[in-house]
């Protein structure tokens, strides 16, 4: 899903492929899947982040625009995830914005309280959820400026 | 006044009521022994001295009959001296036949004789021997007469003679010593009753006491008992009676404070078991929760991809598809747009469940309008009258109380809509300790057959293409009501509208009870 270049805009976490294609294709709806990378799991993410395991090697001062994190995650939770991005100088500038199927105040509040930049939940409706996804897509790419990257 | 005297009876002691009746008794019982005593005294004594007066009085006849005979007081001198020298006599007197005082010794005079009771000097034909008689009597005196008689002589020429009256003597005997028995007697009597009364009430005291003192240390051991203080027991002393008394107390109250061990063992079996049970119910409601909550959640996943493949599919297949097609597919999208509003209004419901309420004092009047507001863009149809009356502020939840609100004037407005004018009126009344709000339409209403499932979870009493909505509202509006510890309730008739009513408690203690729920 990388293009040549190593750059990397969006960051999906999601488990869940139907969400993920449904996802991917309201980005390219927009244009704005063409530097996508898809991982499946909390821990991938990761190590996608850090370079590490299957990343390894990866140039780790690329990252991505925008990561956009799905909650209920195998292996490693999405809030366990947030909260590691959150917690490390070299991710925590990057946005998250939390996407997911739950509606839960526990959820939310928490995702807070570790620094989301935004919580939207999953509209069931696909013309909605499309919307959604394309709109936050559009938003945190080309509306959001983002601190300069130092390395 | 017997009234007076129970009452005055009620007040006293035991003791005191006991020693107040014997002294009483004992006083009379002195008083009359010593009058009878007296009286019976004063009888003997007055027969004895009216005895020995006349004995005097006769004796003195027969040694007063020479001075008669030789009209000479000097022969009767020693005579009179020696009747003087008697001890209760007072004073004599000797008359000659023709009444004339011949002697007259001591103070005769001092006893004024109002009494006069028979002529004196009668004379004893049969025996012609001086007998005295009681001649007059006065408060303090008797006098005693008798006849004087010539002596009949031992000679024989006189042998036929008759006795002669030669005058008579009367003998003064004070009652002196009369009145001083009697006094003697009574003083004794009286002294002994007294002495042996102080004795009698010193030995009641005594007993009483004895009797009293367990009596009162009891009394005051049940008072100790009655107040609260464990382990008392009363003292087993006195009479045989009260010592039974106090073992029975202490037998009863050993029974009790083994009765109390075992209650409060009991209580705190029980506390422990309702604690259990409480903790399971609360795990079990947990559990249900998080099911029902993971369940609809993780039914919005393969629901979406539903919605989003076959909305793909109208979207880049739609040149191969027929119309018969492209209307199958829009059935599906409809059917999951519907199953998410289930979902959705499903999590709702579990949320107003799980939700902890925060009790604040709401302005329900001002919340009704803001609701009210808020839903205008909802309003279709033609004229809409709301009214709104002034509503006394509720202890409640106010995110909650507000959902109740959007909730029935939402339905409100939904059901009415078809009317020409729809009326709706928003209202409360106070009913007991709660306060009852209402809100009343001129809409759809309902058979109240069906009244009973109105409340329950996605039950409806219209179709779907009729009116809208899953059926979960009023399920959310109960909930949220009997968390704060109301009731909720309609009235309706179809074609007339329905009124819907819901109370909170003026002091809402719905808190606790909520949580379980």
């Amino acid at each position: 899903m990388t293009n040549n270049n190593g750059i990397v805009e969006i960051l999906l976490v999601e488990d869940n492929p139907t969400d993920a294609e449904l996802a991917m294709r309201a980005l390219k709806k927009s244009n704005l899947a063409n530097n996508l990378v898809w991982v499946k799991d909390g821990a991938d993410a990761l190590d996608f982040l850090f370079g590490r395991g299957a990343y390894a090697g990866r140039d780790i001062g690329c990252t991505p625009r925008v990561i956009l994190l799905d909650l209920r995650l195998p292996k490693v939770d999405g809030l366990e995830v947030l909260r590691t991005i959150k917690h490390d100088e070299h991710t925590k500038n990057i946005p998250v914005v939390v996407l997911t199927s739950s509606k839960e105040d526990r959820d939310i509040t928490e995702s807070y309280q570790l620094g989301v930049n935004s919580f939207i939940s999953k509209p069931v409706e696909f013309n909605a959820f499309a919307k959604t996804v394309a709109e936050l897509g559009m938003y945190w790419l080309l509306i959001n400026r983002p601190p300069m990257q130092g390395k | 006044m017997n009234r007076i005297v129970s009452k005055f009876l009620l007040k006293l002691t035991f003791q005191s009521q006991l020693g107040i009746t014997i002294a009483l008794g004992i006083f009379m019982l002195a008083l009359f022994s010593s009058i009878v005593g007296a009286w019976q005294g004063n009888k003997q004594v007055r027969k004895n001295l009216l005895e020995q007066g006349r004995h005097i009085t006769e004796s003195f006849a027969r040694q007063s009959s020479l001075a008669l005979i030789y009209a000479s007081a000097d022969n009767a001198a020693e005579a009179a001296n020696a009747t003087l020298a008697f001890p209760d006599v007072i004073g004599v007197e000797i008359h000659d036949a023709n009444q004339h005082i011949l002697l007259r010794r001591g103070n005769p005079d001092l006893a004024e004789f109002s009494i006069r009771l028979e002529p004196s000097g009668a004379v004893d034909d049969a025996g012609a021997k001086p007998v005295a008689v009681l001649d007059a009597e006065s408060p303090n005196a008797w006098r005693f007469a008798a006849p004087v008689y010539s002596q009949p002589s031992n000679s024989p020429f006189h042998e036929e003679a008759t006795p002669e009256l030669l005058g008579h003597v009367t003998v003064v005997v004070s009652k002196a010593a009369l009145t001083q028995v009697t006094t003697g007697i009574i003083v004794a009597n009286l002294t002994t009753s007294f002495s042996f009364a102080l004795l009698i009430l010193l030995l009641i005291r005594f007993l009483s006491r004895r009797l009293t003192q367990p009596l009162n240390q009891l009394s005051a051991s049940m008072g100790r008992a009655e107040a609260g203080e464990s382990q008392v027991r009363a003292e087993m002393a006195g009479p045989k009676d009260i010592a039974d008394m106090a073992h029975a107390f202490n037998s009863m109250m050993s029974v009790l404070e083994a009765r109390a061990a075992e209650i409060s063992q009991l209580n705190a079996g029980l506390e422990l078991r309702v604690a259990e049970r409480t903790e399971e119910l609360a795990a079990a409601n947990r559990e249900l929760e998080s099911f029902s909550y993971s369940v609809s959640h993780d039914l919005r996943t393969p629901l979406r991809a539903i919605d989003g493949f076959s909305g793909i599919l109208l979207d880049d297949y739609a040149d191969k598809l027929d119309e018969e097609g492209v209307r199958l597919l829009k059935v599906v999208r409809d059917n999951t747009v519907r199953m998410g509003q289930l979902i959705d209004d499903m999590l709702n419901f579990s949320r107003t469940g799980r939700l902890a309420l925060t009790f604040s004092k709401i302005d329900m009047e001002t919340l009704a309008h803001t609701v009210y507001d808020e839903l205008q863009p909802f309003v279709s149809g033609a004229n809409l009258h709301v009214e709104i009356e002034s509503l006394p502020p509720a202890e409640g939840d106010s995110a909650m109380l507000r959902q109740v609100f959007v909730n029935l004037l939402s339905n409100a407005i939904k059901f009415s809509r078809a009317k020409e004018t729809a009326e709706i009126k928003v209202g409360a009344f106070s009913a007991g300790n709660e306060t009852v709000y209402y809100v009343k339409d001129n809409g759809a209403g309902f058979d109240m057959q069906y009244a009973n499932k109105l409340f329950g979870v996605f039950q409806r009493l219209h179709g779907v293409t009729e009116f809208e909505g899953t059926g979960i509202g009023l399920a959310i509006v109960k909930r949220i009501v009997n968390r704060h510890g109301g009731r909720v309730w309609a009235e309706g008739e179809i074609g007339k509208g329905a009124t819907f009513y819901f109370s909170i408690p003026r002091a809402s203690q719905a808190q606790s009870e909520g949580d379980i729920q």
